[in-house]
């Protein structure tokens, strides 16, 4: 019996659904470290109190959260919640797993009034859309039945389309566009410092940084929906989370990106031969047409 | 062997990325220096040596270290936090007091007391515990006791970060003796502190 990993390398596999699980498995591992201590054991700054779990109730005053469970019903949850996102990791019953890691964590979140972070918002969707996708059918522990593997990138394709676009839309504002947003930024020291001084030394470079990032956000939308551009739009989106990873430190929220865009990997030439032989015999079973060789 | 890495590449490279990263930050945080009062000199100028710990970001630098009796009647203390070329830098300032085991020894009208940070300010934050740093008020200056009694005549100082994950904020502004005292709380940032500030997380 074939390993997943030979399984999902196989030629009779349609690279959509391996696609998928990398996104899958990716999204998973970044859930468990941002989620659990292996946060603070990487040495990773963005999370301080993620012991045992994120989210554990503490003792003291916490605020006033959006919801507010007991101390032990909260905790009941960060563990359902990790159990769950391991399980979605591996791929055991991942559509159950994501969903129920999902929105296990919203739950968690919202506990907390200052925490709900976009990386925590996206973690948690992540999850929750690939659970609703092909991405347990390979590379997984208990592989699921493929229903459809190229609406399920299409769906992730969307999802990303959409935080690009609102991303760009939220920049469209003087003092993102002037740079000064990028300065305050600086101020608190978010940068490295060789971004700080090569990149955004001056307020003009500051200014064209922040243009460009804007650009780049409004154009990708476009870039991932249009069939012929979506190579170039898959390398522009992994450039722009690469230069931002090299020149800041931004959560994990660029990785969760990068995991979810693992979804949209083109089909090496190949493969694509095959996307077309199944796709026409799949037509070809629905409309009771012969197939051909 | 090569067919698997092949058809798994995207996902190894992204991976791989990622533990180059996690490599970099682990190695990256050590703890400060217990004694940086080796620098030497005095009045106010960065310092930085081979045992600072080493750093990518101003905030990773905010445990300054502890203050130091620079002689019987001068104590040296660190403020201004940053990382410079991977490497924490302070800097050292010096004010002239009656100095002991790193603190100013201050006798007031009230009574003897101990604190870095002068006369001024109350002490002992209602909620300090013994699993964060804490920090003594900041100098209060003169107030006048006739004032109103809500400390109006004491503005409030801005908040500080006590370490790179507590906060401590001033409440209840009083006059004293013709002096201001504020009450100390801290507050555990949810991701990080700096520059006084609970940081939330950046998105580009």
């Amino acid at each position: 019996m074939p390993s997943p990993l030979h399984a999902a390398a196989s030629p009779s596999v349609d690279p959509s659904l391996r696609h998928l699980a990398w996104a899958r498995i990716a999204l998973g591992v970044l859930f468990l470290v941002r989620t659990t201590p292996l946060c603070e054991l990487l040495h990773f700054p963005f999370e301080t109190s993620v012991w045992p779990l994120l989210g554990w109730p503490e003792e003291g005053w916490a605020g006033h959260g959006w919801l507010h469970l007991s101390g032990a019903l909260a905790a009941g949850v960060c563990v359902v919640r990790t159990a769950a996102a391991a399980c979605f990791l591996v791929g055991w019953r991942t559509r159950v797993a994501g969903l129920a890691a999902g929105a296990a964590g919203y739950v968690s979140m919202l506990q907390n009034p200052f925490g709900a972070a976009f990386t925590l918002h996206l973690l948690f969707q992540g999850a929750m859309l690939l659970a609703m996708t092909d991405a347990g059918c390979v590379l997984a522990w208990r592989p699921e039945r493929p229903v459809a593997p190229r609406s399920s990138v299409l769906l992730v394709r969307c999802f990303l389309a959409s935080i690009y676009f609102w991303a760009g839309i939220a920049k469209l504002r003087p003092d993102w566009l002037d740079g000064r947003t990028l300065a305050l930024f600086q101020a608190d020291g978010a940068f490295h410092g060789w971004a700080s001084r090569a990149v955004l030394s001056t307020a003009m470079s500051r200014a064209g940084c922040a243009t460009a990032v804007a650009i780049i956000e409004l154009a990708l939308p476009v870039l991932l929906l249009w069939p012929r551009a979506q190579r170039f739009g898959l390398m522009l989106a992994f450039g722009l989370h690469a230069a931002i990873e090299l020149a800041a430190r931004p959560d994990l929220l660029g990785w969760e990106m990068a995991a979810l865009l693992l979804a949209l990997w083109p089909a090496r030439a190949d493969e694509a031969v095959g996307i077309e032989r199944r796709a026409y015999s799949h037509e070809s079973d629905v409309s009771g047409h012969p197939m051909k060789p | 062997m090569l067919p698997l890495v092949r058809a798994h590449l995207p996902l190894l490279l992204v991976g791989g990325s990622f533990l180059l990263l996690s490599a970099t930050h682990c190695m990256g945080t050590e703890d400060p220096p217990s004694d940086p009062s080796k620098d030497g000199g005095g009045g106010s100028k960065p310092t930085g040596d081979a045992t600072a710990p080493q750093c990518s970001l101003d905030f990773e630098c905010n445990a300054l270290p502890p203050s130091t009796c620079a002689s019987s009647s001068e104590l040296a203390y660190f403020t201004n936090p940053r990382c410079v070329r991977s490497i924490c830098e302070w800097t050292r300032e010096t004010r002239s007091c009656p100095c002991f085991n790193g603190q100013c020894s201050i006798t007031t009208t009230a009574g003897g007391t101990i604190g870095t940070g002068g006369a001024g300010g109350a002490s002992s934050p209602a909620d300090a515990s013994n699993d964060h740093a804490t920090i003594d008020p900041p100098e209060g200056g003169v107030c006048d006791v006739d004032a109103d009694a809500d400390g109006g005549d004491c503005p409030l100082p801005p908040s500080v970060c006590v370490d790179t994950s507590w906060l401590a904020y001033f409440v209840e502004p009083a006059c004293s003796a013709g002096r201001c005292e504020w009450q100390v709380l801290y507050r555990k940032c949810i991701t990080y502190c700096a520059g006084g500030k609970c940081m939330t997380n950046i998105t580009l």
